[in-house]
């Protein structure tokens, strides 16, 4: 009985139906993880923001684990069940190969291709029960003690323990280098093991390099920076050491907050030397939820005093760098299975004649699959690759047109209420960022910020022509001016409704604001007061629209 | 003239060098005329002299080979299945058919590259590996492989639906020709497995894992499964001759699409890296 079982699980593992089948649905899993948003992925706000736009299909999406398709339990089954195929046709390509005399490369490439498949599967699977991946962002100087505890994000297999090094790091000092234009050149990192005799002592380890210590590979991305070495005294209470760590922005300049005493914060720049060197100074904004504080460059040494009361001091600012463990007890049974699928594909396809490979044994073919089956009619082909043609061409939706404004407008609030320009560089053109230069250096000289908020963005109309894209909406706005250093409110309150017309132009491959101008004339909700009189039209961010409008004309 | 005029006076001569190969080919083929096939293809082949020149030119300009702008990659490319093609042709001249529709289409990705922007980028440390240039190398060779692949299912769709001409009947017969196809389809697999695998190796080097379902892996998975499809339809159920022929042409496109497309549409690992 148990063997009529068995022969039949073999059948049915075999039968060209299950094995199409099971290719199929492979295939269709991996389309659906890449169109369908993916919780964890590259672009993590997709989810979210499928979930708000079109809640039945996030909710149908949740239900059938399409938001985590490649840990999905159908997923994991399909892909058992081919590893079952796999193995039940290679076994059978096992026996015919040796009952083959004269055609001996013919079984015995589909028999690579397969057990290169097997290997590869179940490299996978290992690599899921016993590897281990652990990261921390570590200081030059810095020593990583031999504790899995030293590691900040582990990700350890289901059957091991998180990740430890036996013997203690050191990242002596991390070597960058930058092009002329600010892109990264080179990054490489010196690496001190103590206390191993096995090990090298020292190595450098450059991207794309690594260290083996004891079966771990230790490596770097090109996650690095400067590190801002802050000690924070508030106005009572003891000073606050933190290190903190400055991210890549753009060209050579790098920035971070810190979170300090008494609800204030420091927005933190700095930018390392053409050759790539660390920065000589940091330039620090302080503020106290709206209110910008105090905005000054402080050098390594140097303490700054904060008008609401507190200092801050910059002790250092050496490199961080974003260091990598993994141990991989499954890498060569992976790059072997794959070795043996490439060999098994080349004999397959380049060493026997081609008609021979149509040659299926008849016993696996049911009377059924030769008369019946059918591949998919050419139009649905063309159907699926229109489909996926139409995925890769289209257009700017509303739903994107209200991202760009909202992040145009994100943006510029906070730049007016940092009083820091460069924070637009990422989203305007050359024209609005020269305007937005010297409307906020005004606000800068009067000594005031603008504090906005958004109130409500409808997005009216959105047309795009090839690399212009003109975006109509209707906005509500919050404004006040803060005085620099108390962050005192200054002149009324204001809410201010108008339409707006954006003008964004592609610039290389991102969407820029070029200009923006009023659609119909804003209404006000104060009274300018003694400072707007003085300035014109500098009334609030909405005027400092209408400022980019005029400065637009001709 | 600098570096960049040079480079677009060469591509353009090569252009205007392939048009004339198409146009040769064309007129002696459907006029029958073999003896002007070598001289066309001649010109074609000359075509590949400035292309190369302003390849090379490129290489020594930018410092790196054509890996991140579509303006190198969509060159090289056409460089690549141009190579590809007239290497069978001198072996298999009465399948010069093909080139009607390999030198067309390449002539189509030499000029959308040209037109897009060919700004120089500096080459990012990551990209600073030897399986990188496997990685790109095969890559092209599969397109190279999976272009022919097309121009042999085009071949054979016109012989299937019975269209007689001195340029249809020169080609060998239906069968053969799918036989070809398959060749072809089998020799791109072969080139995109190699991708795949360098580029594994690559992201073990420089992500600490060799697969994590970033989405242009995932494409490229997608791509090699539809092929695997494909094959496995042809084995299985002895689809027809025409099913075949649709279904290369159908996998071309995705495989077009993974390439060219897809990299520039999903965030990716991979983006960061693909141009415009």
């Amino acid at each position: 009985m148990q063997t009529i079982n068995i022969h039949s699980m073999k059948r049915f593992l075999r039968s060209p139906a299950i094995i199409m089948a099971e290719i199929v649905v492979i295939t269709l899993a991996s389309v659906t993880g890449v169109v369908y948003p993916q919780a964890g992925a590259v672009d993590g706000e997709a989810l979210a923001q499928l979930r708000e736009s079109l809640p039945a299909l996030a909710a149908l999406g949740q239900d059938l684990a399409l938001d985590r398709v490649f840990r999905s339990v159908w997923f994991l089954v399909a892909v058992a069940l081919a590893f079952a195929s796999l193995l039940v046709v290679a076994v059978e390509e096992v026996r015919r190969l040796f009952r083959t005399r004269f055609r001996p490369f013919a079984p015995a490439g589909g028999l690579f291709i397969h057990v290169g498949l097997l290997l590869v599967i179940l490299a996978a699977a290992l690599k899921a029960l016993f590897g281990a991946e652990a990261t921390v962002d570590v200081l030059e100087g810095e020593t990583l003690p031999p504790t899995s505890a030293a590691w900040a994000v582990q990700k350890p297999g289901v059957l091991v323990s998180p990740l430890r090094i036996a013997n203690p790091i050191t990242l002596e000092t991390v070597d960058a280098h930058r092009y002329r234009g600010g892109d990264l050149q080179s990054l490489a990192v010196r690496l001190r093991l103590a206390g191993d005799a096995t090990a090298p002592r020292v190595a450098d380890v450059p991207v794309n390099g690594s260290m083996d210590v004891s079966g771990v590979r230790l490596f770097v991305g090109h996650d690095y920076g400067p590190a801002a070495l802050i000690e924070w005294q508030g106005k009572v209470g003891e000073p606050a050491k933190t290190a903190a760590l400055l991210k890549h922005e753009r060209g050579r300049r790098f920035e971070g907050v810190l979170a300090g005493p008494d609800g204030e914060s420091a927005y933190l720049r700095g930018s390392v030397d053409p050759a790539g060197n660390r920065p000589a100074g940091i330039e620090v904004r302080v503020m106290k939820g709206a209110a910008l504080l105090s905005t000054s460059t402080v050098r390594i040494g140097e303490t700054i005093t904060i008008p609401s009361g507190g200092s801050l001091t910059l002790h250092g600012a050496p490199f961080w760098v974003r260091l990598h463990a993994s141990r991989d007890p499954e890498l060569w049974l992976f790059y072997f299975g794959f070795t043996c699928v490439l060999l098994g594909v080349t004999v397959r396809f380049t060493l026997i004649p081609l008609p021979r490979l149509a040659a299926v044994p008849v016993r696996t073919l049911s009377c059924k699959h030769r008369v019946d089956a059918r591949m998919p009619q050419p139009a649905m082909l063309f159907a699926l690759a229109g489909l996926l043609g139409l995925t890769a061409c289209s257009r700017p939706s509303s739903a994107e047109a209200r991202k760009l404004v909202e992040r145009y407008n994100t943006v510029v609030a906070e730049a007016y209420r940092r009083g820091d320009v460069k924070l637009v560089d990422g989203v305007v053109g050359p024209n609005e960022g020269k305007k937005l230069t010297g409307l906020i250096g005004v606000h800068l000289d009067m000594g005031l910020t603008l504090d906005s908020k958004m109130l409500s963005l409808d997005v009216l109309d959105a047309k795009q022509s090839k690399d212009h894209l003109q975006v109509l909406t209707k906005e509500r706005w919050s404004y006040c001016d803060r005085r620099i250093g108390t962050g005192e409110q200054v002149g009324e309150k204001s809410e201010d409704a108008y339409e707006m017309r954006y003008f964004f132009k592609r610039f290389d491959k991102e969407w820029l604001v070029d200009r923006i101008e009023f659609a119909t004339p804003p209404q006000f909700g104060r009274e300018p007061g003694t400072w707007a009189i003085a300035h014109g039209r500098m009334q609030g961010h909405a005027a400092s629209q209408a400022e980019s409008k005029e400065a637009a004309k001709p | 003239m600098s570096p960049f005029a040079w480079e677009t006076t060469l591509h353009w001569s090569a252009v205007a060098l392939y048009i004339a190969g198409i146009v040769g080919v064309a007129y002696a083929l459907i006029f029958d005329r073999p003896g002007r096939r070598a001289g066309a293809l001649g010109l074609a082949a000359a075509g590949l002299l400035p292309h190369t020149a302003a390849l090379a030119l490129r290489y020594v300009h930018v410092g790196h080979g054509p890996y991140m702008m579509q303006y190198e990659v969509l060159s090289s490319n056409a460089w690549i299945a141009i190579v590809l093609l007239l290497l069978f042709l001198w072996r298999r001249p009465d399948w010069s058919p093909l080139a009607l529709v390999v030198l067309p289409v390449s002539v189509l990705m030499l000029g959308f590259g040209l037109f897009t922007n060919p700004e120089a980028r500096d080459l990012p440390p990551t990209l600073r590996s030897m399986w990188l240039v496997f990685h790109v190398l095969f890559n092209k060779l599969a397109v190279g492989a999976f272009l022919l692949s097309v121009a042999a299912a085009v071949i054979l769709l016109r012989k299937l639906a019975g269209a007689s001409s001195p340029l249809l009947d020169r080609m060998p017969a239906a069968a053969t020709v799918e036989i070809y196809t398959m060749r072809f389809v089998g020799f791109g697999m072969v080139f995109w497995t190699t991708t795949i695998g360098a580029g594994a190796i690559w992201a073990h080097q420089s992500w600490g894992r060799y697969w994590g379902w970033d989405p242009i892996e995932t494409w490229s998975l997608v791509t090699w499964l539809s092929y695997a499809i494909l094959l496995h339809a042809r084995l299985f159920f002895r689809v027809n001759a025409r099913a075949t022929a649709w279904g290369t042409i159908a996998c071309f496109i995705l495989s077009i699409l993974t390439i060219l497309v897809f990299p520039f549409v999903f965030p990716s690992m991979h983006a960061a890296y693909f141009q415009p």
